[in-house]
Protein backbone atom coordinates (compact mmCIF):
# COMPACT_ATOMS: atom_id res chain seq x y z
CA UNK A 1 0.00 0.00 0.00
CA UNK A 2 1.50 3.24 -1.04
CA UNK A 3 1.49 6.10 1.08
CA UNK A 4 -0.45 8.57 -0.84
CA UNK A 5 -3.22 7.44 -2.98
CA UNK A 6 -4.47 9.74 -6.25
CA UNK A 7 -7.12 8.01 -7.87
CA UNK A 8 -8.68 9.63 -10.29
CA UNK A 9 -8.92 12.79 -9.01
CA UNK A 10 -11.00 16.15 -10.17
CA UNK A 11 -10.90 19.42 -8.96
CA UNK A 12 -12.13 22.65 -10.32
CA UNK A 13 -12.66 26.31 -9.30
CA UNK A 14 -15.74 27.54 -10.59
CA UNK A 15 -16.68 26.43 -13.36
CA UNK A 16 -13.56 25.72 -14.94
CA UNK A 17 -12.48 22.30 -14.58
CA UNK A 18 -8.40 21.93 -13.58
CA UNK A 19 -7.82 18.60 -12.72
CA UNK A 20 -9.77 15.66 -15.25
CA UNK A 21 -9.13 12.42 -13.07
CA UNK A 22 -5.07 12.00 -12.39
CA UNK A 23 -4.33 9.19 -10.53
CA UNK A 24 -0.74 8.84 -8.62
CA UNK A 25 0.53 7.59 -5.98
CA UNK A 26 3.49 8.14 -3.17
CA UNK A 27 5.43 5.43 -1.34
CA UNK A 28 7.24 5.97 1.66
CA UNK A 29 10.18 7.59 1.58
CA UNK A 30 10.20 7.97 -2.19
CA UNK A 31 10.80 10.97 -3.54
CA UNK A 32 7.90 11.46 -6.89
CA UNK A 33 8.14 14.68 -9.29
CA UNK A 34 5.04 16.07 -11.29
CA UNK A 35 6.28 17.95 -14.61
CA UNK A 36 4.20 20.03 -16.85
CA UNK A 37 4.01 23.08 -18.23
CA UNK A 38 2.18 26.65 -17.07
CA UNK A 39 -1.38 26.20 -16.07
CA UNK A 40 -1.01 22.28 -16.36
CA UNK A 41 -3.15 22.07 -12.76
CA UNK A 42 0.32 20.66 -10.74
CA UNK A 43 -0.41 23.37 -8.11
CA UNK A 44 -4.20 22.30 -8.00
CA UNK A 45 -3.14 18.81 -7.61
CA UNK A 46 -1.15 19.90 -4.81
CA UNK A 47 -4.02 22.18 -2.99
CA UNK A 48 -6.40 19.39 -3.34
CA UNK A 49 -4.01 16.60 -1.74
CA UNK A 50 -4.10 18.97 0.94
CA UNK A 51 -7.36 20.45 1.43
CA UNK A 52 -7.39 23.47 0.39
CA UNK A 53 -9.30 22.66 -3.06
CA UNK A 54 -12.24 21.14 -3.29
CA UNK A 55 -11.67 18.09 -4.96
CA UNK A 56 -13.84 14.68 -6.51
CA UNK A 57 -12.16 11.35 -6.78
CA UNK A 58 -10.65 8.85 -4.14
CA UNK A 59 -8.15 10.37 -1.91
CA UNK A 60 -5.97 8.06 0.53
CA UNK A 61 -2.72 9.33 2.97
CA UNK A 62 -1.83 5.95 4.89
CA UNK A 63 -4.84 3.82 3.78
CA UNK A 64 -7.16 6.52 5.14
CA UNK A 65 -9.22 8.57 3.47
CA UNK A 66 -8.75 12.28 3.32
CA UNK A 67 -11.25 13.57 0.74
CA UNK A 68 -13.26 16.46 2.01
CA UNK A 69 -11.18 17.37 4.97
CA UNK A 70 -9.87 20.14 6.26
CA UNK A 71 -6.35 21.50 5.46
CA UNK A 72 -5.49 21.63 9.38
CA UNK A 73 -6.79 18.22 10.10
CA UNK A 74 -4.61 16.54 6.79
CA UNK A 75 -1.78 19.01 8.41
CA UNK A 76 -2.01 16.88 11.78
CA UNK A 77 -2.13 13.54 9.56
CA UNK A 78 1.59 14.37 8.51
CA UNK A 79 1.20 15.93 5.04
CA UNK A 80 2.83 18.81 5.13
CA UNK A 81 2.77 21.16 2.37
CA UNK A 82 5.16 24.17 1.27
CA UNK A 83 2.68 26.08 -0.94
CA UNK A 84 4.32 28.44 -3.93
CA UNK A 85 5.62 31.94 -3.07
CA UNK A 86 6.09 30.04 0.33
CA UNK A 87 3.55 30.98 2.83
CA UNK A 88 5.83 31.93 5.36
CA UNK A 89 4.42 34.24 7.80
CA UNK A 90 6.11 37.59 6.63
CA UNK A 91 5.14 39.73 9.84
CA UNK A 92 6.39 36.81 12.29
CA UNK A 93 10.15 36.16 13.53
CA UNK A 94 11.86 32.99 12.16
CA UNK A 95 11.83 31.54 15.23
CA UNK A 96 8.04 31.71 15.55
CA UNK A 97 7.34 30.67 12.00
CA UNK A 98 9.73 27.48 13.07
CA UNK A 99 7.39 27.19 16.43
CA UNK A 100 4.22 27.16 14.65
CA UNK A 101 5.76 24.61 11.91
CA UNK A 102 5.37 22.42 14.98
CA UNK A 103 1.90 23.41 16.18
CA UNK A 104 0.43 19.94 16.22
CA UNK A 105 3.02 18.74 18.17
CA UNK A 106 3.10 17.94 21.84
CA UNK A 107 6.84 16.65 23.11
CA UNK A 108 8.51 19.37 24.11
CA UNK A 109 11.90 17.55 23.71
CA UNK A 110 11.39 17.11 20.35
CA UNK A 111 10.24 20.14 19.66
CA UNK A 112 13.59 21.58 21.26
CA UNK A 113 15.71 19.02 19.54
CA UNK A 114 14.49 19.26 15.65
CA UNK A 115 14.89 23.04 15.75
CA UNK A 116 18.25 22.73 16.84
CA UNK A 117 18.70 20.34 13.97
CA UNK A 118 17.09 22.29 11.48
CA UNK A 119 18.92 25.20 12.60
CA UNK A 120 21.97 23.42 12.21
CA UNK A 121 21.05 22.45 8.30
CA UNK A 122 20.27 25.92 7.92
CA UNK A 123 22.44 28.31 9.13
CA UNK A 124 21.42 31.08 7.24
CA UNK A 125 17.85 30.57 9.22
CA UNK A 126 19.80 31.10 12.63
CA UNK A 127 21.35 33.94 12.40
CA UNK A 128 18.30 35.16 11.34
CA UNK A 129 16.14 33.63 14.50
CA UNK A 130 14.95 36.68 15.72
CA UNK A 131 14.29 38.76 12.49
CA UNK A 132 10.64 39.15 11.04
CA UNK A 133 10.66 36.93 8.02
CA UNK A 134 9.48 39.42 5.70
CA UNK A 135 12.90 40.70 6.04
CA UNK A 136 14.77 37.91 4.42
CA UNK A 137 15.80 37.60 0.76
CA UNK A 138 13.74 35.07 -1.06
CA UNK A 139 16.21 32.37 -0.76
CA UNK A 140 15.98 32.57 3.01
CA UNK A 141 12.02 32.52 3.21
CA UNK A 142 12.24 29.42 0.93
CA UNK A 143 14.09 27.69 3.26
CA UNK A 144 12.53 28.94 6.05
CA UNK A 145 8.83 27.51 4.62
CA UNK A 146 10.65 24.11 3.81
CA UNK A 147 12.44 24.20 7.82
CA UNK A 148 9.05 25.32 9.12
CA UNK A 149 7.02 22.16 7.24
CA UNK A 150 9.68 20.11 8.84
CA UNK A 151 9.28 20.92 12.54
CA UNK A 152 5.75 18.99 11.63
CA UNK A 153 7.72 15.78 11.41
CA UNK A 154 5.88 15.19 8.05
CA UNK A 155 5.52 11.52 6.51
CA UNK A 156 4.95 13.59 3.22
CA UNK A 157 6.13 16.73 2.08
CA UNK A 158 4.53 18.82 -0.61
CA UNK A 159 6.33 20.90 -2.00
CA UNK A 160 5.35 23.52 -4.84
CA UNK A 161 7.80 25.17 -6.91
CA UNK A 162 10.56 25.19 -4.14
CA UNK A 163 13.16 26.99 -7.02
CA UNK A 164 10.64 29.54 -7.85
CA UNK A 165 12.41 33.23 -8.13
CA UNK A 166 15.89 31.39 -6.56
CA UNK A 167 19.41 31.70 -8.02
CA UNK A 168 20.57 28.61 -9.58
CA UNK A 169 23.07 28.40 -6.70
CA UNK A 170 20.74 28.60 -4.19
CA UNK A 171 18.36 25.98 -5.84
CA UNK A 172 21.24 23.61 -5.90
CA UNK A 173 22.49 23.91 -2.23
CA UNK A 174 17.82 23.17 -1.45
CA UNK A 175 17.52 20.11 -3.24
CA UNK A 176 21.04 18.98 -1.80
CA UNK A 177 19.28 19.85 1.38
CA UNK A 178 15.97 17.64 0.30
CA UNK A 179 17.84 14.88 -0.97
CA UNK A 180 19.88 14.37 2.00
CA UNK A 181 16.53 15.25 4.50
CA UNK A 182 14.69 12.26 2.33
CA UNK A 183 17.77 10.01 2.62
CA UNK A 184 18.26 10.53 6.56
CA UNK A 185 14.55 10.97 7.60
CA UNK A 186 13.11 8.78 5.24
CA UNK A 187 10.31 11.72 4.27
CA UNK A 188 8.29 11.26 1.56
CA UNK A 189 8.23 13.98 -0.94
CA UNK A 190 5.81 14.66 -3.64
CA UNK A 191 7.29 17.77 -5.70
CA UNK A 192 6.15 19.99 -8.29
CA UNK A 193 8.59 21.70 -10.47
CA UNK A 194 9.78 23.62 -13.41
CA UNK A 195 13.43 22.65 -13.00
CA UNK A 196 12.94 19.39 -14.31
CA UNK A 197 16.53 18.46 -14.53
CA UNK A 198 17.16 19.05 -10.86
CA UNK A 199 13.77 17.68 -10.08
CA UNK A 200 14.42 14.53 -12.35
CA UNK A 201 17.79 14.33 -10.26
CA UNK A 202 16.29 13.93 -6.82
CA UNK A 203 13.58 12.05 -7.52
CA UNK A 204 12.50 8.64 -8.10
CA UNK A 205 9.58 8.71 -10.40
CA UNK A 206 7.60 11.41 -12.24
CA UNK A 207 4.22 12.24 -13.77
CA UNK A 208 3.43 14.48 -16.42
CA UNK A 209 0.83 16.70 -16.26
CA UNK A 210 -0.53 18.12 -19.45
CA UNK A 211 -4.01 20.07 -19.28
CA UNK A 212 -5.08 18.95 -16.02
CA UNK A 213 -4.39 14.94 -17.15
CA UNK A 214 -1.42 12.52 -16.73
CA UNK A 215 -0.15 12.44 -19.86
CA UNK A 216 3.09 10.05 -18.81
CA UNK A 217 5.00 8.34 -15.43
CA UNK A 218 7.87 6.39 -14.99
CA UNK A 219 11.03 6.13 -13.24
CA UNK A 220 12.99 9.56 -13.35
CA UNK A 221 15.70 7.58 -15.22
CA UNK A 222 13.44 6.81 -18.16
CA UNK A 223 11.12 10.07 -18.09
CA UNK A 224 15.02 11.86 -18.59
CA UNK A 225 15.80 9.50 -21.29
CA UNK A 226 12.10 10.16 -23.15
CA UNK A 227 12.61 11.96 -26.46
CA UNK A 228 9.32 14.18 -26.05
CA UNK A 229 10.25 15.38 -22.28
CA UNK A 230 14.06 15.96 -23.16
CA UNK A 231 12.14 18.55 -25.67
CA UNK A 232 9.32 19.71 -23.47
CA UNK A 233 10.89 20.09 -20.22
CA UNK A 234 14.45 19.64 -20.47
CA UNK A 235 15.65 21.91 -23.37
CA UNK A 236 17.93 19.40 -25.19
CA UNK B 1 -5.41 74.94 33.53
CA UNK B 2 -8.12 73.94 35.04
CA UNK B 3 -9.15 73.43 31.48
CA UNK B 4 -6.39 71.57 30.42
CA UNK B 5 -6.91 69.17 33.75
CA UNK B 6 -10.42 68.85 32.03
CA UNK B 7 -9.37 67.39 28.63
CA UNK B 8 -7.04 65.19 29.96
CA UNK B 9 -9.11 63.56 32.66
CA UNK B 10 -11.96 63.56 30.25
CA UNK B 11 -9.67 61.73 27.29
CA UNK B 12 -7.70 59.48 29.77
CA UNK B 13 -11.04 57.73 31.44
CA UNK B 14 -13.61 58.12 27.93
CA UNK B 15 -10.41 57.29 25.73
CA UNK B 16 -9.84 54.04 28.07
CA UNK B 17 -13.44 53.11 27.10
CA UNK B 18 -12.77 53.76 23.35
CA UNK B 19 -9.48 52.03 23.20
CA UNK B 20 -11.07 48.95 24.79
CA UNK B 21 -14.01 48.79 22.26
CA UNK B 22 -11.51 50.25 19.25
CA UNK B 23 -8.93 47.05 20.33
CA UNK B 24 -12.56 44.75 20.23
CA UNK B 25 -13.17 45.72 17.04
CA UNK B 26 -9.59 45.02 15.96
CA UNK B 27 -9.27 41.17 17.52
CA UNK B 28 -12.09 41.00 15.31
CA UNK B 29 -10.92 42.34 12.36
CA UNK B 30 -7.93 40.26 11.99
CA UNK B 31 -9.09 37.32 12.61
CA UNK B 32 -12.24 37.97 9.89
CA UNK B 33 -11.49 41.04 7.86
CA UNK B 34 -14.97 42.35 8.98
CA UNK B 35 -16.29 44.65 11.16
CA UNK B 36 -18.53 43.35 14.16
CA UNK B 37 -21.05 46.17 14.14
CA UNK B 38 -22.70 44.29 16.93
CA UNK B 39 -19.41 45.20 18.94
CA UNK B 40 -21.26 48.51 20.85
CA UNK B 41 -24.23 45.83 21.52
CA UNK B 42 -21.92 44.25 24.26
CA UNK B 43 -21.42 47.41 26.03
CA UNK B 44 -25.08 47.77 26.66
CA UNK B 45 -25.16 43.80 27.45
CA UNK B 46 -22.07 43.67 29.74
CA UNK B 47 -23.38 47.11 31.69
CA UNK B 48 -26.85 44.89 32.30
CA UNK B 49 -26.08 41.73 32.85
CA UNK B 50 -23.68 43.57 35.87
CA UNK B 51 -27.07 45.37 37.23
CA UNK B 52 -28.70 42.79 36.56
CA UNK B 53 -26.43 40.36 38.72
CA UNK B 54 -25.98 42.56 41.35
CA UNK B 55 -29.27 43.90 41.73
CA UNK B 56 -31.33 40.69 40.84
CA UNK B 57 -29.06 37.41 41.27
CA UNK B 58 -27.15 38.82 44.36
CA UNK B 59 -28.30 41.33 47.08
CA UNK B 60 -27.46 44.95 46.32
CA UNK B 61 -24.71 44.47 49.26
CA UNK B 62 -22.91 42.81 47.47
CA UNK B 63 -19.22 43.85 45.99
CA UNK B 64 -19.12 45.03 41.95
CA UNK B 65 -16.13 42.95 42.15
CA UNK B 66 -17.93 39.26 42.81
CA UNK B 67 -20.57 40.91 39.72
CA UNK B 68 -18.05 41.84 37.32
CA UNK B 69 -16.36 38.19 36.86
CA UNK B 70 -19.59 36.51 36.29
CA UNK B 71 -20.81 39.44 34.22
CA UNK B 72 -17.79 39.52 31.77
CA UNK B 73 -17.84 35.63 31.74
CA UNK B 74 -21.48 35.93 30.51
CA UNK B 75 -20.74 38.87 27.98
CA UNK B 76 -17.57 36.93 26.36
CA UNK B 77 -20.49 34.04 25.80
CA UNK B 78 -22.96 36.72 23.83
CA UNK B 79 -19.80 37.41 22.39
CA UNK B 80 -19.05 33.91 20.69
CA UNK B 81 -22.67 33.72 20.28
CA UNK B 82 -22.68 36.84 17.55
CA UNK B 83 -20.06 34.34 15.58
CA UNK B 84 -21.91 31.29 15.89
CA UNK B 85 -24.90 33.12 15.06
CA UNK B 86 -23.88 35.88 12.19
CA UNK B 87 -20.74 34.72 11.13
CA UNK B 88 -20.11 31.07 11.05
CA UNK B 89 -23.25 30.30 9.24
CA UNK B 90 -21.94 32.25 6.11
CA UNK B 91 -19.10 29.67 5.38
CA UNK B 92 -16.50 30.61 3.63
CA UNK B 93 -16.55 34.02 2.54
CA UNK B 94 -14.76 36.81 1.07
CA UNK B 95 -15.78 40.09 3.17
CA UNK B 96 -15.19 42.33 0.70
CA UNK B 97 -17.52 40.87 -2.05
CA UNK B 98 -20.02 39.10 -0.26
CA UNK B 99 -21.17 41.86 2.27
CA UNK B 100 -24.06 39.60 4.21
CA UNK B 101 -22.24 40.30 7.32
CA UNK B 102 -23.00 43.46 7.52
CA UNK B 103 -27.04 42.91 7.71
CA UNK B 104 -26.21 39.50 9.89
CA UNK B 105 -23.93 41.39 12.37
CA UNK B 106 -26.50 44.19 12.59
CA UNK B 107 -29.84 42.20 12.83
CA UNK B 108 -28.02 39.77 15.38
CA UNK B 109 -27.50 43.42 17.42
CA UNK B 110 -31.08 44.48 17.10
CA UNK B 111 -32.39 40.60 18.23
CA UNK B 112 -29.66 41.06 21.31
CA UNK B 113 -30.94 44.60 22.20
CA UNK B 114 -34.49 43.38 22.75
CA UNK B 115 -33.65 40.25 24.43
CA UNK B 116 -31.93 42.37 26.88
CA UNK B 117 -35.06 45.00 27.17
CA UNK B 118 -37.06 42.55 28.05
CA UNK B 119 -35.52 40.02 30.08
CA UNK B 120 -33.54 42.54 31.86
CA UNK B 121 -34.45 46.66 31.51
CA UNK B 122 -35.77 48.81 29.20
CA UNK B 123 -34.57 51.73 31.02
CA UNK B 124 -31.63 53.75 32.74
CA UNK B 125 -30.21 51.91 35.30
CA UNK B 126 -27.47 52.55 37.58
CA UNK B 127 -24.55 50.21 39.25
CA UNK B 128 -21.94 51.31 41.88
CA UNK B 129 -17.98 51.91 41.48
CA UNK B 130 -15.75 48.58 41.65
CA UNK B 131 -13.89 50.22 44.12
CA UNK B 132 -15.53 53.01 46.61
CA UNK B 133 -11.51 53.58 47.49
CA UNK B 134 -8.57 52.90 46.53
CA UNK B 135 -6.04 52.47 49.76
CA UNK B 136 -8.21 54.67 51.38
CA UNK B 137 -8.13 57.14 48.79
CA UNK B 138 -12.06 58.22 47.77
CA UNK B 139 -11.27 60.68 45.12
CA UNK B 140 -10.48 64.51 45.22
CA UNK B 141 -10.86 67.67 42.65
CA UNK B 142 -7.77 68.78 41.10
CA UNK B 143 -8.37 72.02 39.32
CA UNK B 144 -11.95 72.30 40.05
CA UNK B 145 -12.71 68.56 37.87
CA UNK B 146 -13.07 65.94 40.48
CA UNK B 147 -11.40 62.42 40.03
CA UNK B 148 -12.61 58.89 41.44
CA UNK B 149 -11.12 55.92 41.91
CA UNK B 150 -13.48 54.16 38.59
CA UNK B 151 -11.60 56.58 36.79
CA UNK B 152 -8.25 55.69 37.68
CA UNK B 153 -9.49 51.60 37.56
CA UNK B 154 -10.54 52.45 33.95
CA UNK B 155 -7.67 53.86 33.06
CA UNK B 156 -5.34 51.15 34.52
CA UNK B 157 -7.45 47.95 33.57
CA UNK B 158 -7.22 49.33 30.22
CA UNK B 159 -3.57 49.37 30.31
CA UNK B 160 -3.61 46.02 31.86
CA UNK B 161 -5.74 44.46 29.24
CA UNK B 162 -3.78 45.36 26.71
CA UNK B 163 -0.79 44.35 27.90
CA UNK B 164 -1.69 40.97 29.19
CA UNK B 165 -2.92 40.61 25.62
CA UNK B 166 0.10 41.84 23.63
CA UNK B 167 1.71 39.20 26.24
CA UNK B 168 -0.08 36.58 25.18
CA UNK B 169 -0.01 37.04 21.78
CA UNK B 170 3.91 37.24 21.65
CA UNK B 171 4.94 34.79 23.99
CA UNK B 172 2.55 31.71 23.97
CA UNK B 173 1.15 29.31 21.43
CA UNK B 174 -2.01 30.15 21.14
CA UNK B 175 -0.99 33.80 20.65
CA UNK B 176 1.47 32.72 17.91
CA UNK B 177 -1.37 30.55 15.99
CA UNK B 178 -3.51 33.66 16.73
CA UNK B 179 -1.32 36.32 15.03
CA UNK B 180 -0.51 33.32 12.23
CA UNK B 181 -4.26 33.11 11.87
CA UNK B 182 -4.75 37.37 11.57
CA UNK B 183 -1.84 37.43 8.89
CA UNK B 184 -2.59 34.14 6.79
CA UNK B 185 -5.17 32.06 7.29
CA UNK B 186 -4.83 29.43 4.82
CA UNK B 187 -0.80 29.22 5.86
CA UNK B 188 -1.77 29.12 9.36
CA UNK B 189 -4.14 25.96 8.43
CA UNK B 190 -1.43 23.88 6.85
CA UNK B 191 0.01 24.00 9.84
CA UNK B 192 -2.64 22.30 11.45
CA UNK B 193 -4.27 25.30 12.87
CA UNK B 194 -7.83 25.54 13.14
CA UNK B 195 -8.43 29.23 12.03
CA UNK B 196 -12.44 28.74 13.03
CA UNK B 197 -11.08 28.27 16.70
CA UNK B 198 -8.92 31.28 16.38
CA UNK B 199 -12.10 33.18 15.08
CA UNK B 200 -14.27 32.05 18.09
CA UNK B 201 -11.20 32.92 20.45
CA UNK B 202 -11.15 36.56 18.97
CA UNK B 203 -14.91 37.15 19.41
CA UNK B 204 -14.91 35.30 22.91
CA UNK B 205 -12.05 37.99 23.62
CA UNK B 206 -13.72 41.20 22.32
CA UNK B 207 -17.14 40.00 24.13
CA UNK B 208 -15.31 40.03 27.27
CA UNK B 209 -13.29 43.22 26.79
CA UNK B 210 -16.28 45.12 25.68
CA UNK B 211 -18.29 43.65 28.62
CA UNK B 212 -15.71 44.88 30.77
CA UNK B 213 -15.50 48.53 29.07
CA UNK B 214 -19.79 48.66 29.68
CA UNK B 215 -19.22 47.82 33.35
CA UNK B 216 -16.52 50.34 33.77
CA UNK B 217 -17.82 53.34 32.93
CA UNK B 218 -21.57 52.58 34.19
CA UNK B 219 -20.61 54.41 37.07
CA UNK B 220 -20.01 58.00 35.53
CA UNK B 221 -22.16 57.14 32.41
CA UNK B 222 -24.86 54.82 33.81
CA UNK B 223 -26.13 51.66 32.23
CA UNK B 224 -28.44 53.04 28.94
CA UNK B 225 -28.91 51.36 25.59
CA UNK B 226 -28.01 54.63 24.16
CA UNK B 227 -24.30 54.59 25.40
CA UNK B 228 -24.06 51.32 23.18
CA UNK B 229 -24.34 52.92 20.03
CA UNK B 230 -22.33 56.00 21.33
CA UNK B 231 -18.88 53.29 22.43
CA UNK B 232 -19.73 51.41 19.41
CA UNK B 233 -19.35 54.48 16.86
CA UNK B 234 -16.72 55.94 18.59
CA UNK B 235 -14.56 52.91 19.04
CA UNK B 236 -15.43 51.97 15.40
CA UNK B 237 -14.08 55.42 14.40
CA UNK B 238 -10.90 55.00 16.92
CA UNK B 239 -10.75 51.29 15.88
CA UNK B 240 -10.00 52.88 12.34
CA UNK B 241 -8.32 55.91 13.18
CA UNK B 242 -5.76 53.99 14.54
CA UNK B 243 -5.66 51.16 12.09
CA UNK B 244 -7.40 48.11 11.79
CA UNK B 245 -6.16 44.93 13.21
CA UNK B 246 -3.58 46.84 15.03
CA UNK B 247 -3.43 46.63 18.31
CA UNK B 248 -1.45 50.04 19.44
CA UNK B 249 -3.38 51.39 16.82
CA UNK B 250 -6.74 50.97 19.08
CA UNK B 251 -5.07 52.35 21.90
CA UNK B 252 -3.67 55.38 19.88
CA UNK B 253 -7.27 55.94 18.09
CA UNK B 254 -9.10 55.46 21.27
CA UNK B 255 -7.51 58.44 22.90
CA UNK B 256 -6.94 60.61 20.15
CA UNK B 257 -10.99 60.47 19.89
CA UNK B 258 -11.14 61.32 23.47
CA UNK B 259 -8.81 64.29 23.34
CA UNK B 260 -10.73 65.43 20.35
CA UNK B 261 -13.91 65.31 22.29
CA UNK B 262 -11.95 66.61 25.32
CA UNK B 263 -11.10 69.64 24.02
CA UNK B 264 -14.62 70.16 22.16
CA UNK B 265 -15.79 69.98 25.86
CA UNK B 266 -13.75 72.93 26.98
CA UNK B 267 -14.37 74.97 24.17
CA UNK B 268 -18.06 75.11 23.31
CA UNK B 269 -21.25 75.10 25.30
CA UNK B 270 -22.88 72.83 23.31
CA UNK B 271 -20.15 69.94 22.88
CA UNK B 272 -22.73 67.27 22.65
CA UNK B 273 -23.74 67.99 19.44
CA UNK B 274 -20.05 69.68 18.52
CA UNK B 275 -18.21 66.52 20.08
CA UNK B 276 -19.37 63.98 16.58
CA UNK B 277 -18.77 66.76 14.21
CA UNK B 278 -15.50 67.67 15.41
CA UNK B 279 -14.53 63.43 15.89
CA UNK B 280 -15.55 63.11 12.35
CA UNK B 281 -13.76 65.91 10.47
CA UNK B 282 -10.53 64.27 12.17
CA UNK B 283 -11.11 61.02 10.95
CA UNK B 284 -11.95 62.33 7.53
CA UNK B 285 -8.72 64.27 7.68
CA UNK B 286 -6.64 61.47 9.21
CA UNK B 287 -8.15 58.97 6.35
CA UNK B 288 -6.89 61.13 3.96
CA UNK B 289 -3.26 61.78 4.55
CA UNK B 290 -3.24 57.71 5.90
CA UNK B 291 -5.83 55.59 4.13
CA UNK B 292 -4.80 52.82 6.36
CA UNK B 293 -4.73 54.74 9.43
CA UNK B 294 -2.27 56.39 12.08
CA UNK B 295 -0.40 53.17 12.62
CA UNK B 296 -2.12 50.47 10.30
CA UNK B 297 -0.42 49.16 7.12
CA UNK B 298 -1.94 47.53 4.12
CA UNK B 299 -3.16 44.61 3.79
CA UNK B 300 -1.29 43.11 1.02
CA UNK B 301 -3.72 40.06 -0.56
CA UNK B 302 -1.38 37.41 -1.73
CA UNK B 303 -2.90 35.35 -4.61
Amino acid sequence: MSLLEVVDLSAAYGPIQVLHGISLTVDAGEVVVVLGANGAGKTTALRAISGLVAAKGELRFDGVSILGRHPESIAHRGVSHVPQGRGTLAGLTVDENMRLGAYSRRDREGIAADLAEWYDTFPPLAKRRSQTAGTMSGGEQQMLAVARSLMSRPRLLLLDEPSLGLAPLVTKQLFETLATVNRERGIAMLLVEQNAALALELAARGYVLEAGEIVASGTAENLSRDGEIRKAYLGR
Amino acid sequence: MGELVQVLVYAATIGSAYALVAFSYSLVFSTTRIINFAQGTLVVVGGYLAWWLWSGVFDRGTSMLLVVIPAVVLAAIVGLVFDLVAIEPLGDFDPTSNIAWLVTTFGAAIVVQEVVAQLISDTGESIPDLFHSLFGWQGSVVQHVAIGPSDVVLVVATGAIVGVAAFLQARTKVGRAFRAVAQDRQAAALMGINPKVMVRLSFLIAGAITGLAGILIAPNYGVRFAIGLNLGLAGFVAAVLGGLGSTSGAIVGGYAVGLVEGFVGVMSSRADTYRPIAVFVVFVLVLTLRPTGLLGRPVVEKV
